[in-house]
């Protein structure tokens, strides 16, 4: 067997394959379930940029306003800890100061995180 | 390339891929049929960055070639000469036997010797292009076309005895 009867028995070559039509409904299907499945990520991702767009700006406006408030914040917490009593007092005098902004950190960072959740479910609702 | 021409090129070409994934899958035309479509399915996901430095086919069976690679080593075909025999004698597609002894032939090749084989001679790929879609080189491109000549000869020189 020379070279050229592998090419003719290629050349030849016709074997008979499930309808084309059948094949192509298949593709179609699939590649229609790409598309809708491309939208929705699509859809998510861009509910997810204004959810984070609306948690920043909560989170500056909320650092700011708290920021102004920190003598206040200091103070009541000065006032606490002269009810618990002198050495707790004395122990706090140094540390209040990082409390207070500590305080502010975690009201801000529940702030922003609570925009994210509740921006989330408002344009998921929207979108419905 | 955009979607419409995407979809235009798979009209005109599935039923070459298809008979080249046929000949690679020994003339199991169901699975061959399956490994088309994950090929079109991937193709489909990135026809829109392909890069017009390379033919569109050539991109094709290069990722027809990954996909077969892929499911190869997902699922051990061991596909024994007997075992090629009953998918020829199974697959509706293949009722009149025409390829039998092709298909279990082309079955004792390796995949590498297999693929260089259809690629050129079912194809009609250049062995630079087949370089290209197997990531091999020319060199070795080469040497696989000459072994899996050499196994074919033999083998259906010997179906003939």
């Amino acid at each position: 067997m020379n070279d050229d009867k592998i090419k003719d028995l290629f050349a030849a070559y016709n074997p008979q394959l499930p309808p084309d039509s059948d094949f192509m409904e298949r593709l179609t299907h699939k590649m229609q379930a790409v598309e809708l499945l491309k939208d929705k990520t699509a859809e998510l991702r861009h509910r997810n940029r204004i959810a984070v767009r609306v948690a920043m700006l909560t989170g500056v406006a909320v650092g700011i306003v708290l920021a102004i408030c920190f003598p206040y914040i200091l103070g009541i917490l000065e006032n606490i800890t002269k009810i618990a009593g002198t050495s707790v007092a004395n122990f706090a005098a140094d540390y209040i100061d990082i409390g207070a902004w500590t305080i502010i950190a975690v009201l801000t960072g529940t702030m922003s995180y609570t925009t994210y959740d509740l921006t989330r479910l408002a344009t998921s609702r929207m979108s419905d | 390339m955009n979607k419409q021409q995407f979809i235009h090129y798979v009209e005109t070409h599935q039923r070459q891929l298809r008979q080249f994934l046929t000949g690679l899958c020994c003339g199991d035309a169901d699975l061959a049929d399956d490994l088309a479509q994950d090929t079109l399915v991937k193709a489909y996901l990135s026809c829109e960055s392909f890069r017009d430095d390379s033919k569109f086919s050539t991109w094709i069976y290069r990722i027809a070639y990954n996909t077969f690679i892929s499911h190869r080593r997902s699922y051990k075909l061991t596909d024994p000469l007997d075992d090629a025999s009953e998918i020829a004698s199974l697959n509706k597609a293949d009722g009149s036997f025409d390829y039998q002894r092709l298909h279990a032939a082309l079955d004792k090749l390796s995949d590498k010797e297999r693929m260089a084989i259809l690629l050129y001679y079912l194809e009609g790929y250049p062995i630079r292009e087949i370089s290209e879609i197997t990531d091999t080189t020319i060199d070795a491109v080469k040497a696989q076309l000459s072994r899996g000549r050499k196994h074919l000869k033999d083998i259906l020189e010997e179906k003939r005895l």
